[in-house]
């Protein structure tokens, strides 16, 4: 586990463990906010004055791993850690680990309600994207906490507000597509691994052209023609793209009046 | 394709974005959309090549005018320390190879090229992987996303250039393998691999028995194995990783150790099919690919092959991918070897021209139900038949 | 923002009539569970996105293959939409149900059918957990890799239908990266098999795009996964 007082410091050693030639078992960044509620929860031992944490764990044969765990410390007080522990036995790698794996109970009991991002970017735009997701938080109010599958670029931001409060369930939504829109923007994707189904239905409009959605309601047709299975979901309509207005325009072409209204 | 030395100190690649960018090869995009659009328009079907290196893989297809992918090449996006390259689809795949090398990169399902001159999309298309196979993933698992050129002539692009995606349905690893009938791929974004820091190749003389045994017994512990053969009597043997696993596994598995030269050709010839296993058999022989289950009792094996060959000469025989896939010279007609591979949970390709019947595919025939799905998903993106029809399977 | 179904932009459903249906396939399917009072269905109105519930017209919880397909018939034939359920432990609603569809729970179908373990694969029905995989391969010194942190919970049905990933898949993939082989049915209950014992199949990568198509294309009820002898050691 390496502390870090800076994000893009922390960002930049993921990109620098890999470029050794590592490719870590796991490898999982924390902010500010994740770890101080993961640390209230579960007590795993994190620095709660870390800007952010990155975890990273190595596995294969005993010998590689011990040559590879000298090789990251070295990477990591390289590019800037503040701290850098080994967890000393088994008992304190299962605690480092539960407090990430109960990273969003945990940030659930900071408050009432929070709604779990899942966008995608490529690495090297992760300063970008946070800042950009610090802005909406500052211009929502509403608290945000990072978790971040750091190997593979899978953003899990977690937006936390109190659904008893007339309009913050529909504020969270808002910032929550705002964020994947930038996700979208930076290169990436609006869902790693949570899915479409009917969360990011509109946000599809957003990461496909038209022609690409059409291809995927006629894959669709292949299999289930009279579209009785689970329908609605993971492939918006066109109408739906329309009305929600974010359709890519390609050659300043709008797509929308030849649309079948339903 | 040189393998890194046994005993090589990695080194970190330049951490800036590297030096290939838009500014190497040509984009060639536009044209080739048009000249799909034109022949969408006239109702006329095209015939996609690369090199025509894998031209031998399907059926012939029905067309007079060629797509010829090759002027879209060059290396659009390589970014060593997101794991990620972009890549025109008619760029050679030893030139992706070359500069994914000076990174200490590889694609680490090692796909075969068959010709000096193969692209990148002809590779895709085709979906074959080498030795690492079962230990690395298939090409397909590399896959990241695609831009392909639809039936329609419209430039599409399908997952992307992040690790993770699951964003629309995963069109971009179905193009993988699908042979260009479903779009022309124009691009593909791939997940490349640091190279082992260690490799060392061994050899033991064992019968093909005793080597599926062992490979077995091997398989459920975590030796860094990464490639095996077996040949007349010879079971190769690659162990890739980090220094330590690769030397403690030398000591424990024994047999002759062969020199970093000597084992990155052998390896090389086995997956270019350049080993005189395959340059020197007799000619009225077919070559035939079996893809079988990944554990696979020898008694079994033996029990088909007397069922539906009668006999086979061990100097027939060649086995890659630690059992899983098989090349067999036979004459037996095609019904009997597909038998064999039904019989033990696979499938077999034919890889000679000319070998089974006009009307028949050298892929192995879909149930009925299957391949009404594969030709009603055919029907869905490519309802004219403007791209690569016929190249898998009748109407496919 | 409303994400509920909206006929004027997501399009039309037919109505029908709950009694009819219910008759129908009780008719039909006297074996197969169906629960249609108000209570029943209660606990099936929402996944793991519980900000959005609606109520099913039925909830069916089939125990083999044969009442899946035969359920699919039926819907199919009298028209009747039907959203897959797993473990319903999906963030992006991909288990919500309709009012006038019939929600098809698989979590019944949770048998682990094998665990070869020189084959280093398990068989398994997809409403086996994701971790009772790993738990029963634990004693071969084998487990499976994709790890999602709803591992105790989630089906491997829904982790083939989601692509689940987590955290170790920069390293070993996603679930497309550790499949072998589907049984699916389609809407018509027509069974296919994708992929095959073997690590490549004939014609089209099927097995890839049914995996993370969110239970649109068809109803998986069966999967076969590779399983990872254990590593050494893993450190921190
Ligand atoms: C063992 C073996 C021996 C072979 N021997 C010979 C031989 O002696 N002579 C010979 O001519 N061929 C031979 N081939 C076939 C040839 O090597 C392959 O066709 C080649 O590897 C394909 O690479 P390529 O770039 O040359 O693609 P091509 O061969 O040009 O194309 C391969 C397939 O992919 C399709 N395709 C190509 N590019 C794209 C794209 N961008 N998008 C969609 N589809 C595309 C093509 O239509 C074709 O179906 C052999 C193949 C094998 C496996
Ligand atoms: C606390 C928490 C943590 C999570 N962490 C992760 C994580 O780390 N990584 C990750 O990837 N996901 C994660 N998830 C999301 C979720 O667990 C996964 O998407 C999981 O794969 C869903 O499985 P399920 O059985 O619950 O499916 P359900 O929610 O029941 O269904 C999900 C989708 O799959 C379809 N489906 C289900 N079964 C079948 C079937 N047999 N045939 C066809 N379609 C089917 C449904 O129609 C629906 O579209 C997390 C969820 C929670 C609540």
């Amino acid at each position: 586990m390496a502390s870090f007082d800076d994000i893009d410091k922390a960002g930049r050693a993921v990109g620098d463990i890999i470029a050794c030639g590592i490719i870590p078992g796991g490898l999982e960044m924390m902010d500010n906010l994740a770890i101080r509620a993961a640390e209230d929860f579960i007590h795993a031992g994190y620095p709660i004055e870390a800007t952010a944490i990155l975890l990273c764990e190595l596995d294969g044969a005993e010998g590689d791993v011990s040559d590879d765990c000298a090789r990251v410390r070295e990477v990591l007080e390289l590019a800037g850690a503040t701290e850098i522990r080994l967890a000393r036995d088994e008992q304190e790698r299962a605690r480092f680990w539960a407090g990430r794996k109960n990273a969003f109970p945990a940030v659930g009991r900071m408050s009432p309600d929070y709604y779990c991002m899942d966008g995608t970017i490529p690495r090297r735009e992760l300063p970008t994207v946070l800042t950009g997701i610090a802005e909406l938080s500052r211009q929502s109010g509403l608290a945000v906490a990072n978790v971040f599958h750091a190997g593979d670029g899978n953003m899990h931001p977690l937006i936390l507000f109190d659904a008893n409060r007339p309009g913050e369930l529909e504020l969270a939504e808002d910032v929550g597509g705002k964020i994947l829109e930038l996700c979208v923007a930076a290169g990436g994707s609006i869902t790693g691994e949570h899915g479409v189904g009917r969360e990011k239905i509109n946000q599809m409009c957003a990461q496909f052209t038209s022609d690409e959605i059409t291809v995927f309601h006629a894959v669709k047709a292949a299999f289930d023609p009279t579209g009785l299975l689970n329908p609605g979901k993971n492939i918006p309509t066109l109408a739906r793209c329309a009305e929600f207005g974010a359709m890519h325009v390609h050659h300043n072409q709008l797509p929308h009046p030849e649309l079948p209204r339903f | 394709m040189s393998e890194p030395s046994p005993v090589s100190q990695r080194q970190v690649p330049a951490h800036a974005e590297y030096a290939h960018g838009n500014q190497s090869g040509h984009d060639a995009s536009e044209a080739l959309g048009e000249q799909v659009r034109a022949a969408h328009a006239a109702q006329r079907p095209l015939r996609i090549t690369g090199s025509g290196s894998k031209a031998f893989l399907g059926r012939t297809v029905e067309a007079d005018e060629v797509l010829d992918m090759r002027a879209h090449h060059g290396i659009t996006h390589y970014d060593p320390v997101e794991l990620m390259v972009s890549v025109r689809a008619g760029t050679p795949l030893a030139e992706l190879e070359a500069v994914l090398a000076e990174q200490h990169q590889h694609l680490s399902c090692e796909p075969p090229h068959f010709g000096a001159n193969a692209t990148v999309g002809g590779t895709l298309a085709c979906g074959l992987s080498g030795p690492r196979r079962p230990w690395s993933g298939s090409l397909r698992d590399l896959v990241l996303g695609t831009r392909i050129i639809s039936a329609e002539g419209k430039a599409l692009r399908f997952g992307g250039e992040v690790m993770k995606n699951v964003a629309g349905y995963d069109l971009s690893r179905l193009m993988t393998g699908a042979q260009g009938t479903l779009g022309a791929i124009s691009e593909v974004s791939l997940k490349v691999m640091p190279r082992p820091a260690a490799s060392q190749s061994l050899r033991l003389e064992l019968s093909l028995d005793e080597t599926l045994t062992r490979l077995t017994a091997w398989g459920r512990t975590p030796l860094p194995i990464s490639a095996a053969s077996w040949q007349a009597g010879t079971l190769s043997l690659r162990l890739e990783g980090g220094m330590r696993s690769v030397e403690a596994g030398v000591t424990m598995l024994g047999g002759e150790s062969l020199h970093a030269i000597e084992a990155a050709r052998y390896w090389s010839d086995l997956r270019e099919h350049q080993l005189p296993f395959f340059t020197t058999h007799a000619s009225h022989e077919a070559l035939w690919r079996l893809s079988l289950p990944l554990v696979l009792n020898h008694g079994d094996w033996q029990a088909a092959v007397s069922e539906t060959l009668g006999h086979i000469d061990e100097a027939d025989l060649l086995c890659d991918w630690a059992g899983a896939q098989r090349w067999l010279y036979s004459d037996a007609p095609a019904e009997r070897v597909r038998q064999l591979a039904h019989r033990l949970g696979g499938h077999a390709v034919c890889y000679t021209p000319g070998v089974v019947s006009e009307q028949d595919s050298p892929l192995m025939p879909l149930n009925t139900i299957n391949a009404r799905y594969h030709v009603q998903l055919k029907q869905q993106l490519d309802p004219l038949g403007i791209l690569n029809s016929g190249r898998l399977y009748a109407g496919l | 923002m409303n994400i509920l179904y909206d006929p004027a932009l997501d399009g039309p459903l037919t109505q029908h009539d709950k009694a009819k249906v219910l008759a129908h396939l009780t008719a039909m399917l006297p074996s197969l569970t169906l629960l249609h009072r108000e209570e029943d269905l209660h606990p099936f109105e929402c996944d793991g996105l519980a900000a959005y519930r609606v109520m099913p017209m039925l909830v069916a919880l089939p125990e083999c293959v044969e009442q899946v397909a035969a359920l699919l018939r039926e819907c199919h034939a009298l028209g009747v939409p039907v959203v897959t359920r797993g473990a319903g432990t999906g963030l992006s609603g991909g288990a919500l149900p309709l009012e006038q569809g019939v929600l098809l729970v698989m979590s019944r179908m949770a048998r682990i059918l094998e665990i070869d373990p020189d084959a280093r694969i398990a068989r398994l029905e997809p409403g086996v957990r994701n971790l009772a995989i790993s738990e029963a391969a634990a004693p071969y010194g084998l487990y499976y890799a994709p790890d999602p942190s709803s591992q105790i919970a989630c089906s491997i049905g829904g982790n083939v239908a989601e692509n689940a990933g987590g955290v170790h898949c920069l390293k070993y993939g996603l679930t497309v990266h550790n499949l072998l082989k589907l049984e699916v049915l389609t809407i018509e209950g027509e069974p296919m098999t994708l992929g095959a014992d073997s690590l490549d199949a004939a014609g089209l990568d099927m097995l890839a795009l049914f995996t993370g198509s969110e239970g649109m294309l068809g109803v998986v009820t069966e999967v076969t996964v590779r399983l990872l002898p254990k590593p050494e050691t893993a450190r921190y």
